[in-house]
């Protein structure tokens, strides 16, 4: 009989000590059958697929890109234009004529939404916090800023402001001005985040795109 | 059974129980009776050998020692018509013990103890305790770092605050670390995933090496760790332990305190509560701070037991918090940045000054453990057991990175988020020394849920678990032999994100493990043992299916669905020598696996929008792993005393002929140091000097690392300790010293070496002070 007594007391002892202990587990995610990447605590992840180089020399066009379908990891990424998913390009070379002003536009895409959300308008909106480099070079100071590429003969001019007070280039629009003509040289076109940290070099913050593209001058 | 509750009354009223561990203040109490009609043996000669007392047994066969220090002890008894007979016993608390002394031969440790008996005194193969006094000069380190004192055990470092134990050049998921007696399950996938355990709820940690998989389950390949709380008190007192611990390298304090009695109204129950407090900042090497390197912790246990005359029940309950900053120049951006890092002689974070604030990159880490006991006696010799333990991981990791949307980041989310739950029952029988036998059944099983939220990498998955296994020891005079065998069946159900969709995949796995060996003891201080085993590990959830970017590593990890079971055949040896002057303990090993699973680096990196990235696959080989470790200890006539201990282990991919990855080089270590003259009031005053080489490790598959393996090095450092009595309160000071020297050095199985120096110079002072706030027996006794 006393045992039982102090079977029943420990038993009731255990449940209250773990009805103290229990954390609030409510708001955790359900446990797994289908994990998805949307809805829990976490919103969205944010995913760039797409970067587009839209060159454009004052009468025709061309738009080169690299898109990797599902953001970093998963699918792999491929470059275009000219190409679908069945055969994916593993490069892309922008062919340039030598001695000429190009007027070049670069483009994020998230094209995993629907419809597909513009990455760079939100660039823009945080234009203090970003910067484009390309080749990892540091540009003069506005209102020239400009970088030349070595191994070919390109200089590229910044051509937007972040409108901070001491105003630093953006670099989603750019000016490209080729000489002779030159081999194909690789050019790594990268997007920087420097939130608190932009000083218009490439060194601070993370990398959020980089992409590197061939450059032929005819 | 009439005459074991006699003993256990006795024994209740006559005990007083002495606070737990204070230093060389414990009491052996036993009493010795004929193993075979359970009398009690009169005027038996009791001898404690090293250091050496000898007394004799009363009338009713009890006897006593008091003031002992902790440790192993070996008890040699002797009675007229019994042959002599040594007992071996671990004494980390007061202990009351009943020895049966057989009739007519000699065997070692068939002691019954009455209270709180451990059920995993039974298996004593190449097993190895850090005792009280060890710990004492590791107090304040991650459950790794205190763990290297261990022969053949290394850890898998992210810096000095992120360390993974390594057991025989094994670590992951083939080392299983029990918490007071309960697996420890979290995200065990990770290189940078340390256990998430407070080492002060530890007051006893065991190794066990290589012989486990029947056991513990047929994955324990390398090892399993035992980390064991203080019992709980069985007379009426109220006594605890405080612990301070300040160390001068990251600036780190931390607060322990523990408090544990006995009801004296309700007879029976006893209880514990525990807790720490840890806060660290930057850490540092010689030459520079590390950047966000700060630790914190908040932990706590209780535990509530019933002691029963017909049965025991326990619960227990702790909890584990850490955030832990990652180095931010280790966190790296990709290809091209890493090849930055590595080309820097100093880390671009270099300039930082010394912080206790936490920023991206960190982890957060949180663990749960509720865990019930129940046994009772299903005879004198025999016992039975269920235990169940709920679980809850849960893992938060936070990328240097901040999201790109500004509004986004303001929340300050992490990137990676798993919960990990998991509930493990066992019902346990086991029986001591019957007719030359001793053994132990069981069924064991485990479910699993593995939710997460944030960027994919390791797919949501459920698994579960069971096994049964038996186990028994036949013991002759000289001579032990032990054969088990068990039986597991396990499955996986992921669901993989394929082309944006989920799918779910179904895996299940089974096999035997079995162990055999034997323990050969033809001295009193020669024990050597010899076992083999095989174990089995079927492929995780993360070599199967992660397919992603670990930003924490730059890499792009992608598993394979198609990997097999991987199995083990291993054989070791341990050989121990026990003389009052001269101690020593040598281990050899070697394990063949078949289809042993690994990391390995693909060709080419691959291109993401983010840049490039190196690709690791899971690949898997025939392969070898075999080493040898050893100490030996001397102790000169003028309390002088030398210890060097050293260990070799050796991987081999047998189909790639090439060296395994990741495997610790040759290590080499010295001890000298001078044990002081006992005054009145300092007690087991000591100083050492251990000075550590690190050879370079040179067996590496060509063409893999990112970097090559760092150079040799040299590590002096060393350790004063004290007990200060004022008024019979003991004071334990320890001071440490380690890299005393401030050597610029890096080590192979730091993933950190990539990106920075490891820390310089760090001096650690410690305070423990055990107390005894209140005890009725000591009261009424005196």
């Amino acid at each position: 009989m006393k045992t039982t007594t102090k079977m029943i007391l420990s038993a009731a002892v255990a449940v209250a000590l773990i009805a103290v202990s229990c954390k609030e587990k409510k708001k955790d995610p359900q446990p797994t059958p289908t994990p998805t990447t949307t809805g829990g605590p976490n919103p969205d992840p944010e995913v760039i697929t797409t970067m587009k180089v839209i060159v454009d020399n004052g009468t025709t066009t061309a738009t080169y890109f690299y898109k990797d379908p599902d953001g970093d990891g998963g699918i792999a990424g491929f470059y275009g234009p000219g190409t679908t998913t069945t055969s994916a390009q593993t490069d892309s070379v922008i062919n340039l004529l030598a001695s000429k002003n190009y007027t070049v536009n670069l483009l994020l895409l998230d094209e995993t939404k629907n419809p597909f959300d513009t990455i760079s308008n939100e660039v823009l909106n945080e234009a203090v916090d970003h910067m484009f480099f390309f080749n990892q070079l540091s540009p003069s100071a506005l209102p020239n800023a400009s970088v030349s590429i070595s191994g070919t003969n390109l200089t590229i001019t910044y051509k937007d402001s972040d409108g901070a007070s001491t105003p630093k280039p953006i670099g989603l629009l750019t000016e490209w001005m080729t000489g002779a003509t030159s081999a194909k040289k690789e050019v790594n076109i990268e997007l920087k985040h420097q939130p608190g940290v932009k000083n218009g070099t490439y060194a601070p913050g993370d990398v959020d795109v980089a992409i590197p593209f061939k450059i032929k001058i005819n | 059974m009439f005459i074991y509750k006699q003993i256990l009354v006795f024994f209740i009223l006559l005990f007083s129980f002495t606070a737990g561990s204070q230093t060389c203040d414990l009491v052996l109490k036993g009493v010795v009776r004929d193993d075979d009609n359970s009398e009690h043996l009169g005027f038996a000669v009791v001898k404690l050998l090293s250091p050496e007392k000898v007394i004799q047994t009363n009338e009713k066969g009890e006897f006593i020692f008091e003031e002992l220090c902790m440790g192993n002890y070996k008890i040699l008894i002797q009675h007229v018509g019994c042959k002599d007979t040594i007992f071996s016993i671990d004494l980390v608390r007061s202990k009351k013990i009943i020895f049966n002394l057989p009739h007519s031969f000699n065997q070692l440790k068939d002691i019954e103890i009455i209270a709180e008996k451990s059920s995993d005194e039974i298996l004593p193969q190449a097993m190895e305790t850090i005792s009280i006094k060890e710990l004492d000069k590791s107090k304040g380190l991650p459950l790794g770092e205190v763990l290297k004192g261990v022969n053949g055990v290394t850890t898998f470092n992210n810096g000095a605050t992120i360390s993974k134990p390594m057991i025989n050049g094994m670590q992951g998921y083939r080392i299983m670390t029990l918490n007071n007696g309960i697996r420890q399950e979290g995200q065990n996938w990770g290189n940078e995933h340390a256990p998430e355990i407070d080492p002060f709820i530890a007051q006893k940690i065991t190794v066990i090496r290589g012989t486990s998989t029947v056991r513990y389950g047929s994955d324990a390949i390398g090892g399993v760790i035992l980390i064991e709380p203080n019992s709980l008190p069985d007379s009426a007192s109220i006594t605890g332990e405080f612990n301070s611990v300040g160390a001068t390298n990251g600036r780190s304090g931390i607060v322990s305190g523990q408090l544990q009695g006995y009801f004296d109204k309700i007879k029976g129950f006893s209880w514990r509560v525990q807790g720490t407090v840890k806060q660290g900042g930057s850490m540092k090497t010689p030459t520079y701070y590390l950047k966000n390197t700060g630790v914190e912790e908040k932990n706590f246990s209780y535990a509530l037991a019933y002691h029963g005359k017909k049965f025991n029940a326990e619960i227990f309950y702790s909890q584990f918090n850490t955030v832990i900053g990652i180095f931010s120049s280790a966190h790296i951006g990709n290809l091209t940045d890493l090849q930055a890092a590595f080309n820097r002689s100093k880390p671009a974070d270099s300039l930082a000054d010394f912080s206790y604030i936490i920023d991206r990159p960190k982890q957060v880490a949180e663990h749960e453990l509720i865990k019930f006991n129940f046994h009772f006696h299903t005879g004198l010799r025999s016992r039975f057991y269920a235990n169940y333990a709920y679980q809850y991981n849960k893992r938060q990791e936070y990328d240097k990175h901040r999201p790109r949307n500004n509004q986004l980041a303001d929340l300050n989310l992490p990137d990676y988020d798993f919960r990990l739950t998991t509930h493990y029952g066992e019902v346990l029988w086991e029986h001591d020394y019957i007719n030359r036998f001793s053994g132990k059944f069981g069924v064991q099983g485990m479910y699993q849920e593995n939710a997460y939220t944030g960027r994919y990498l390791l797919p949501g998955f459920f698994s579960g678990t069971w096994g049964v296994f038996a186990l028994e020891k036949y013991i002759l005079p000289k001579i032990e032999f032990e054969i088990g065998a068990r039986y597991d069946e396990r499955y996986i159900t992921p669901y993989v994100l394929e082309q944006n969709q989920f799918v779910r995949y179904h895996n299940s796995f089974n096999g035997f493990s079995f162990n055999t060996g034997f323990i050969y003891k033809p001295l009193t201080n020669l024990k050597t043992s010899f076992y083999a085993a095989n174990g089995w590990r079927s492929p995780s959830v993360n070599e199967l299916y992660t397919n992603g970017l670990h930003h924490g590593t730059a890499t792009i990890e992608r598993g394979d669905k198609n990997l097999k079971t991987e199995r083990s055949f291993n054989v070791i040896s341990n050989t121990q020598l026990n003389f009052k002057k001269f101690e020593t303990e040598f281990t050899v090993y070697n394990y063949y696996f078949n289809n042993f699973i690994y990391y390995f680096p693909g060709d080419r990196p691959e291109l993401t929008i983010r840049g490039a990235f190196p690709v690791f696959y899971y690949k898997q080989n025939n392969a070898n792993i075999f080493g040898t470790d050893g100490s030996v200890k001397y102790t000169f006539p003028f309390n002088l005393y030398l210890k060097v201990r050293g260990m070799v282990v050796r991987g081999y991919n047998i189909d790639d002929k090439q060296p395994l990855i990741y495997m610790p080089a040759d290590r080499l270590e010295g001890t000298i140091g001078y044990t002081f003259k006992d005054k009145k009031h300092l007690k087991d005053t000591y100083a050492e000097i251990v000075s550590q080489a690190v050879n370079k490790q040179t067996r590496v598959p060509v063409n893999v690392d990112y970097a090559p393996p760092p150079d040799r090095y040299f590590l002096v450092g060393g350790n004063v300790s004290t007990t200060l009595l004022i008024k019979r309160q003991p004071l334990i000071f320890t001071l440490s010293v380690t890299n005393g020297l401030n050597t610029i050095y890096r080590d192979y199985l730091d993933r950190f070496r990539y990106y920075n120096d490891a820390v310089g110079t760090n001096i650690t002072f410690r305070l423990r002070m055990p107390f005894t706030l209140y005890n009725k027996n000591k009261q009424t006794n005196k």
